[in-house]
């Protein structure tokens, strides 16, 4: 079906304020958004659309989630973090404080991930020195990689990593 | 193991830095069902501050399918064997990447599955290609073993690459050393250029191996290295062009370490042995030994190990020796057959060239003190209640001109048959029976035959034995003399009575609480007197007169002589025996004889007068921990003198520290004193010494003094030695030896001198304490 | 003085499977234990309630003194016999443990037949006194379990 870009979106939450001159929308308590195989759950959502309609949605919750199916795959990709903010201009996805994502049994962990579908540049960024000094969490990044099946001893395809996803 | 000359026994793990070279994942293996577990999502830390300023990177990559950051936080594959097994964490300051093409991770990037890891400040791995690169403090770690360098690259797919000017750390023996580059040649396929290797620690640079270029085959288990110097403080000791080496356990063809030493007679000599594994149960070891004034000697051994048989075969040849102006040689063949579960046969086949050969060429006591070289085979069949056995034997003797012997009898053949079946209505009835054919070039030869059966009736209960026991023992002869009398024989009855009380009582002492038994013991022998003067004498002579001789039946060895006698002996053994497991600690044990009759027979020393024989009397055990001691005495009462006193006492706190002192004196014969020591003086150095001085003849027997210098990762030590190996002859020996932990031995090894000379010896590598540096 | 007629050793196993060490030595310890225990021998491991494990029997022969003409004057013999024994569960009854015996020889280089003999008798005489260390320490399994 569709990618989730051309899906409606839709949106709950106990209550939403609109401010028509500033193009922004305040959604608090429970708020869940859903386009296609994509969820995001938060304790509160500010969405705002830019002049050229593009949105941008900053999410905050203990933590805040999201869930979205990959495509052309069946395997799901989750994330957490308090912060979230997704900007569709850019198609640029942004995890901040504790931020953690899984996909199928692998995991990645640190205190900001952030993730451009355009370029599928990704970077994973330890909280640095400070925070650390703080007791903060290890201010490292950390992935947890778990063994993959491989498919046959094709000598080109990836030793690890998720099969399917060399496929395309 | 080649026996004697030590292996040079590289270390296996030499330059083969971790193996955390990464296998080539082998099959698709099922992955191990570990439950992916949950991560509890970590406490919400203080509201955080912006996070890190987040540098754009450039969005070159052309946008394929959007797929979320995490998939690409992947795995850096880097030294893993079986990536399929264990679970990858991956940990950095931070991780970047461009979707399946390119993953980077930065700031302290480590890398770790297992006991393997890989960490650098970066770690970037191309997926397509299987390309890994590490660079900035690059750590490879496997167990115990640790490899670092500046770059690293390396191909997942054909396990190649390389690393440049590692230094690395091993853990056995904690090698370690440095290379200009290391290559990862292929799966378990790895190669060293430059590399330096020891098993020193980190400050002390004592000495180093050099190897020009070193391949290392875990496929194989072999290892070659070419251009190896051997720099021991910076100056080079041992060079070879070219030496391979087992990795693993199983023996391998090579040249031993080479054997440097002096004789008194032959003056310096160098050998250098060869050890050729032929197959797993044969090998063979070639020794050239070049002995300054005598020439070139060749020593073989050749040993094999079959199935049903085994044995080992020693030639040794001195062609035209200069000094004795002749051809020098030895032999020795050993072997032993066993044909099914009862029969086995053995061939023990020894001859040397001329009677100074060991005197000359050997500098083991053992060797230079062998007077008769037995050259006899056998063969044993072993009965369910009896042996038989057939033997054929004679011996080369070599002579001392200034002490000739007379050699023995040759024995071809020797007939014999022993046995004993148990409990027929009670009696045990016993056998023993041989029929033999001496031979000799000058003394008078011929056959003997005897036959001696006995019944005895054991009577037993828990706290007392009684033994009656009756025999008759036949013997006839077929001398090669003319004359009636060229087939005497003899018969005489033998009579016995064995018995003995076993009593027992707990009985407190050094603080515990030990058993102590007290066992009596009575032995009556009746034997009537036979006139056997006519007979001639093959095999008899004097038995030792000892604890076990005063229970026997006979006072002569062999069957030429049997001992008229009608005496009894008296004993009483005490024994104290460990509170929980009744292990011996002490035993003391008090004997006599005395008779009701003076023998008529007299053969080798003269019939003593009184009817009580000499008092034995023995204590040995331990007598604390540290000290075990031994005295045994046997004292004459009608001379009122000492025949034989024997006292030993070692003095063994800790290992590497023992004392002996040894006084050995019998009446007529022999007094000597025998102290041996093997002390630590100070921390880094050890004392080892022995003097065997007789007092009779006023002349020092053996005598020996070493020094060993253990500096931790290598020790030297220097021996000598001084034998006394003819009346007026002595030899001296000189050993230095240098040992490198775990790398080998260079120079004549002193340890089996020492093991023999020094009861109690125990060699540095034994008891080091861990050598400073070590984790 | 408070000694006692040693008692019957019963010992804590009715069957007992004894092995290892040379067939000489295991010839007469049998003979040992047959003679002084109630306990019978059994061929079979598996239906032994316990199993005597001889592990080894070396003999040596060490030159103690030699002549002023560097000829053996005095050899010393050792015996050195390892065991242990477990229950049949593999529990140990006896830990390993080792008898190591010595005894003098006077050697004469003429007399080589003689002292073989000598030799013999010397070995034999180790090996009944190892023997009867090792019923010894059998008893003392009853001591500790009766």
């Amino acid at each position: 079906q569709k990618p989730d870009r051309e899906q409606p979106v839709y949106l709950e939450a106990d209550t939403g304020t609109f401010d028509n001159a500033k193009k922004t929308a305040v959604f608090t308590g429970n708020v869940v958004l859903t386009q296609g195989t994509l969820t995001i759950r938060a304790d509160r959502m500010v969405v705002t659309q830019d002049a050229d309609g593009f949105q941008h949605g900053v999410a905050y919750g203990n933590p805040a989630s999201f869930r979205q199916k990959r495509e052309g795959t069946d395997e799901w990709i989750e994330g957490w973090a308090k912060r979230m903010e997704y900007n569709s201009r850019t198609e640029t996805l942004e995890l901040f404080e504790d931020a953690r994502m899984r996909r199928g049994q692998d995991e990645v962990r640190g205190s900001y991930i952030s993730y451009n579908a355009q370029t599928e540049l990704f970077r994973v960024l330890g909280s640095g020195k400070e925070e650390n000094a703080r007791g903060g969490s290890s201010g490292r990044v950390r992935a947890v990689i778990q063994p993959k099946n491989r498919e046959g001893a094709d000598r080109a395809s990836p030793s690890g990593g998720s099969g399917s996803g060399r496929s395309r | 193991q080649p026996i004697g000359l030590p292996k040079l026994e590289v270390d296996p793990a030499l330059l083969a830095p971790a193996e955390a070279a990464p296998s080539r994942p082998g099959q698709p293996s099922k992955p191990e069902p570990s439950p992916p577990s949950p991560p509890r999502p970590e406490a919400p830390s203080s509201p955080s501050s912006a996070p890190g300023e987040a540098r754009p990177r450039d969005a070159g990559a052309d946008a394929q399918g959007s797929r979320p950051a995490e998939g690409s936080a992947r795995a850096v594959p880097g030294p893993v064997s079986r990536l399929g097994e264990k679970p990858i964490v991956v940990e950095a300051d931070r991780i970047e990447g461009i979707g399946e093409r390119e993953v980077r991770a930065e700031g302290d990037a480590v890398l770790r599955q297992d006991d393997q890891s890989l960490a650098a400040d970066l770690i970037i791995y191309y997926p397509p290609q299987e390309d890994v690169f590490a660079t900035g403090n690059v750590v490879l770690r496997r167990g115990g073993n640790m490899m670092q360098g500046p770059r690293l690259n390396f191909n997942l797919a054909s396990q190649t690459g390389e690393m440049d000017t590692p230094v690395y750390q091993l853990e056995t023996n904690n090698a370690r050393g440095d290379a200009e580059l290391f290559i990862f040649e292929g799966e378990n396929r790895y190669r060293a250029k430059h590399a330096r290797y020891t098993t020193c620690p980190v400050n002390q640079d004592d000495w180093y191996l050099r190897v020009a270029d070193l391949e290392i085959n875990r496929n194989t288990n072999i290892g070659v290295a070419r251009n190896v110097w051997l720099e021991f403080q910076d100056v080079p000791i041992l060079y070879t062009p070219y030496v391979d080496f087992p990795l693993g356990k199983d023996r391998k063809s090579g040249f031993l370490p080479p054997v440097i030493g002096t004789t008194t007679s032959g003056g310096a000599e160098v050998t250098l042995p060869y050890y050729w594994n032929i197959a797993p149960n044969r090998d063979a070891t070639i020794a050239p030994r070049v002995i300054a004034r005598r020439g070139l000697m060749l020593a073989n051994e050749f040993r094999y190990l079959e199935r049903g048989y085994s044995g080992e075969a020693k030639v040794d040849f001195l062609p035209d020796d200069q000094v004795s102006e002749r051809h020098r040689w030895a032999l020795l063949l050993q072997h032993t057959q066993t044909f099914n579960s009862q029969l086995r046969g053995a061939i023990n086949y020894q001859r040397v060239s001329d009677d100074n050969y060991f005197r000359d060429l050997a500098s083991s006591v053992t060797l230079t003190s062998q007077a008769n070289l037995p050259q006899e085979g056998l063969l044993a069949y072993a009965g369910d209640w009896w042996t038989a056995t057939a033997r054929a034997q004679k011996y080369q003797t070599l002579q001392d001109p200034l002490a000739p012997i007379t050699p023995p009898y040759d024995r071809l053949p020797q007939l014999a048959v022993r046995g004993l079946r148990p409990d027929v209505g009670g009696a045990d009835l016993g056998l023993n029976a041989e029929a033999v054919r001496f031979q000799h070039p000058t003394l008078p030869t011929g056959n003997r035959l005897v036959a001696y059966p006995t019944v005895s009736y054991p009577l037993r209960t828990s706290f007392a034995y009684v033994t009656p026991k009756v025999g008759l023992h036949y013997t006839r002869y077929d001398l090669d003399r003319p004359g009636p009398d060229a087939s005497p024989s003899r018969s005489v009855p033998i009579g016995s009575l064995d018995a003995g009380l076993l009593l027992e009582r707990d009985w407190n002492a050094f603080g515990q609480s030990f058993l102590q038994t007290l066992e009596p013991r009575l032995f009556y022998v009746y034997v009537p007197f036979r006139e056997q003067s006519g007979l001639p004498n093959f095999d008899s002579t004097d038995a030792d007169f000892n604890f076990a001789q005063i229970f026997t039946e006979n006072r002569f060895t062999g069957s030429d002589r049997i001992g008229d006698a009608n005496q009894v002996t008296l004993a009483l053994t005490s024994r104290l025996l460990e509170p929980d497991t009744s292990a011996e600690r002490l035993r003391f044990a008090l004997g006599q004889r005395f008779r009701f009759e003076r023998p008529r027979l007299q053969l080798a020393s003269p019939i003593s007068p009184s009817n009580r024989s000499d008092l034995l009397a023995a204590v040995s055990g331990r007598i604390s921990p540290a000290w075990l001691m031994d005295a045994y005495m046997q004292w004459n009462p009608g001379d009122n003198e000492t025949e034989r006193l024997n006292i030993y006492g070692r003095y063994h706190p800790a290992p590497g520290k023992v004392a002996n002192l040894g006084y050995r004196f019998t009446r007529n014969a022999l007094e000597q004193v025998d102290v041996s020591a093997q002390w630590p003086l100070g921390s880094r150095w050890q004392g080892v010494m022995r003097y065997n001085y007789s007092l009779r003849e006023s002349r020092v027997l053996d005598a020996l003094a070493g020094l060993e210098y253990d500096a931790g990762c290598w020790s030297i030590r220097f021996v000598a030695q001084r034998i006394a190996t003819a009346v007026s002859q002595a030899s001296n020996a000189f050993f230095v030896q240098l040992e490198f932990t775990g790398l080998g031995k260079i120079g004549a090894d002193p340890l089996n001198v020492l093991r023999s000379s020094i009861p109690g010896f125990t060699p540095v590598d034994l008891y080091r304490g861990p050598t400073p540096g070590e984790r | 003085c408070g000694f006692r007629l040693r008692g019957t050793q019963d010992l804590p196993f009715k069957t007992l499977h004894v092995t290892g060490g040379d067939p000489v030595f295991l010839i007469e310890l049998k003979r040992a234990i047959t003679a002084g225990t109630a306990t019978r021998l059994v061929d079979d491991p598996k239906t032994a309630e316990a199993v005597l494990y001889i592990d080894g029997v070396a003999r040596e022969r060490h030159i103690l003194s030699l002549s002023g003409a560097g000829r053996v004057r005095e050899l010393e013999l050792r015996l050195r016999v390892q065991f242990h024994m477990n229950d049949a569960q593999g529990q140990p009854f006896i830990a390993p443990s080792q008898i190591s015996l010595k005894r003098d020889l006077t050697y004469d280089d003429t007399q080589v037949l003689a002292k073989e003999q000598e030799e013999a008798l010397l070995y034999r005489d180790m090996q009944n006194d190892a023997i009867q260390q090792i019923m010894f320490r059998l008893a003392a399994v009853r001591r500790r379990t009766g």
